[in-house]
């Protein structure tokens, strides 16, 4: 430091130096401009003499001033040889200062800078867990702390983007799982679907079978309806003649009814006439004979009708039998009449049930063929998801091999040496840590 | 029909044994009352009539169902059944008024009897009449004079003089 100002001073010695001779250069000068001046008014002076007799005046004047512009002229040759002798050693001196001050600078900045260089290839080579030493407190220590700052951030960048894409991968790998799921339940789906069709259209084949059948068996009960109707008008037809033959019995009766009370009173006239002849004292007369005989005829006529009256009577019960029998009959085909039309209603009603069973049917297979599609449409959607899953799988595998280059802990060997195998390596326990975590470690090494 | 003719030629046989001679039995007209069979003399009878109502005469006894007119003669009319205190039975086309004339009093009244039904004329000779078993004076044993066989029934023959005049003193 001292010689430095010594070196400072001696050369503001020597330009201080330069700067007389500089002064003493300008005087000089300043007199041959003076010389150069006064030649020339006595040139201008001289000019009309000189225009007659010029030559020789001229010459004279000339010689005169050449002498003495060549006397000058030499001390100014002098004085400048002599400045540059000054400027040279001074410019020597400025030299050898600057060297040393050179040669101390380099010392002092040279190895924390170089040291930075290298921490900042190291770093650009991916060593993030490389740092420097801080040499001092001044401007290069910052810069040293400003690149281990600097280091550290990218280290903790690149942690988190080794975690996340790690967490990417993982998750992948679990959407890609259950994507694969989804796909073979969306296949489950459609196959089921399927069958519910196929069973749908058996279903809708035999609701129609059934239908038509009902139909059928309506038109036969129809028929029965009709059958039945018949036999219910013969039974009232039967019925009514019947009621016919007990009216005409009825009157029968009656009639016999009159014939006995005829005979009953032919009867009382007989015995009355008996006892007409008794009274008369001629109870063995001809008129007790006609009396007697009237008697029993009456009697016997009595007798008859009441005989026809019995019978007439029995045939009036088994009528009335008949007729109830007919009755019974009667109301018994409209039982079946009723049953006959209560089954046709009820074939109908199986009929409508079975069309609109059909009907149901046919509306649920249209949505079965609605959901069969949507499920297909779902299952491309599961395989697109699938593939595009996968490929973010490859990506974030792609980025955990493309910061594997990043060094993150430190280390002995040597960082060029063996980058590749220290790359596989990140990559294998991070596969490894995936696996612990129980997922598919094989896609990523 | 075969017991109406037996009986007709029960009462044919009678006519024919009355042919024989007048003092051979007396003549009986039968009739039903409550299934049991009655005789009167049959000189006793003046008419056999149908059934056809009487007019009700207030203040009398049950058995006095009336009076009928019979062709301007005003006769009383007994029901035979309540005369006898027997079982009641609506009148039907068979129920008829024999009408009597009795001795009453000394002196002779027409009356009429309803029954169930006439029956037959029978002839009795005097020894086929059994007179009536002794069954004390409550039982009207009075009116009845005696008892007949016809075939296989039994024939009460009353004394109808003394019936009517029990019945009818009273009025």
């Amino acid at each position: 430091m001292t010689a430095f100002g010594l070196l400072v001073i001696l050369t503001l010695a020597l330009l201080a130096n330069a700067y007389d001779r500089l002064d003493d250069i300008g005087a000089m000068q300043g007199r041959l401009t003076r010389m150069h001046a006064l030649a020339g008014e006595q040139a201008a002076a001289e000019h009309g003499g000189i225009r007659a007799s010029a030559p020789r005046a001229a010459e004279a004047a000339g010689e005169g001033l050449d002498a003495s512009y060549a006397e000058q002229s030499a001390a100014l040759t002098e004085a400048v040889r002599g400045l540059a002798v000054i400027l040279l050693g001074s410019g020597a001196a400025i030299l050898i200062a600057g060297l040393c001050a050179a040669l101390a600078l380099t010392r002092r900045l040279a190895r924390p800078l170089r040291l930075a260089r290298e921490s900042i290839d190291r770093l650009a080579r991916g060593d993030l867990a490389h740092r420097v030493e801080v040499a001092d407190g001044g401007e290069l220590g910052a810069l040293v702390t400003g690149i281990n700052g600097l280091a550290d951030r990218l280290r903790a960048v690149v942690a988190g983007m080794i975690d996340s894409a790690a967490n990417i991968s993982s998750g992948s790998r679990q959407i890609v799982r259950g994507v694969e799921d989804l796909s073979r339940g969306a296949e489950e789906q459609v196959s089921g679907l399927e069958r519910t069709v196929a069973c749908l259209e058996e279903m809708d084949s035999a609701a129609r079978r059934r239908a038509d059948e009902a139909q059928g068996t309506g038109r036969l009960i129809g028929a029965a309806l009709e059958e039945t109707a018949a036999g219910g008008g013969l039974v009232g037809e039967m019925t009514a003649a019947m009621s016919d033959i007990e009216g005409a019995g009825g009157r029968v009766a009656e009639i016999t009814g009159r014939m006995d009370e005829i005979a009953s009173r032919a009867n009382l006239l007989a015995l009355q006439a008996v006892v007409e002849a008794a009274r008369a004292g001629r109870p063995d007369g001809e008129l007790a004979g006609f009396a007697a005989e009237a008697h029993a005829l009456a009697q016997k006529s009595a007798a008859a009708a009441k005989e026809i009256r019995g019978r007439i009577e029995c045939h009036l019960e088994k009528v009335e039998l008949g007729r109830r029998s007919v009755e019974r009959s009667g109301q018994a085909l409209d039982r079946i009449l009723a049953s006959v039309g209560e089954a046709a209603g009820g074939v109908e009603g199986v009929s409508g049930a079975s069309r609109e069973q059909a009907a149901g049917i046919g509306r649920a297979h249209q949505a079965m063929a609605r959901m069969d599609e949507m499920a297909r449409q779902n299952a491309a959607l599961v395989e697109q998801a699938s593939a595009v899953t996968r490929m973010m799988e490859e990506e974030a595998c792609r980025l955990l091999e493309r910061i594997a280059c990043f060094r993150m802990h430190r280390i002995d060997r040597p960082v060029a040496a063996n980058g590749g195998k220290r790359r596989f390596s990140i990559a294998r326990r991070f596969g490894r840590d995936a696996g612990r975590n129980g997922m598919i470690g094989a896609s990523a090494a | 029909m075969q017991t109406g003719a037996a009986l007709s030629d029960n009462m044919m046989g009678a006519g024919e044994f009355a042919a024989d001679g007048t003092e051979a039995g007396t003549q009986y007209l039968t009739f039903i009352c409550a299934g049991e069979e009655y005789g009167i003399d049959i000189l006793r009878v003046q008419e056999i009539k149908g059934w056809e109502g009487a007019t009700h005469v207030p203040h009398t006894p049950a058995y006095i169902l009336g009076v009928m007119n019979l062709r301007g003669l005003i006769v009383p009319v007994i029901d035979l059944r309540t005369r006898f205190d027997l079982e009641q039975r609506p009148f039907n086309a068979s129920t008829v008024v024999i009408v009597v004339r009795v001795r009453c009093s000394l002196a002779e009244k027409t009356v009429g009897l309803v029954v169930d039904a006439v029956s037959e004329v029978y002839t009795f000779p005097g020894e086929a009449i059994l007179p009536p078993p002794e069954m004390g004076e409550r039982i009207d044993g009075a009116c009845i004079n005696g008892l007949a066989s016809a075939g296989d029934t039994m024939v009460m023959l009353l004394d109808i003089d003394s019936l009517i005049a029990s019945s009818i003193e009273h009025i």
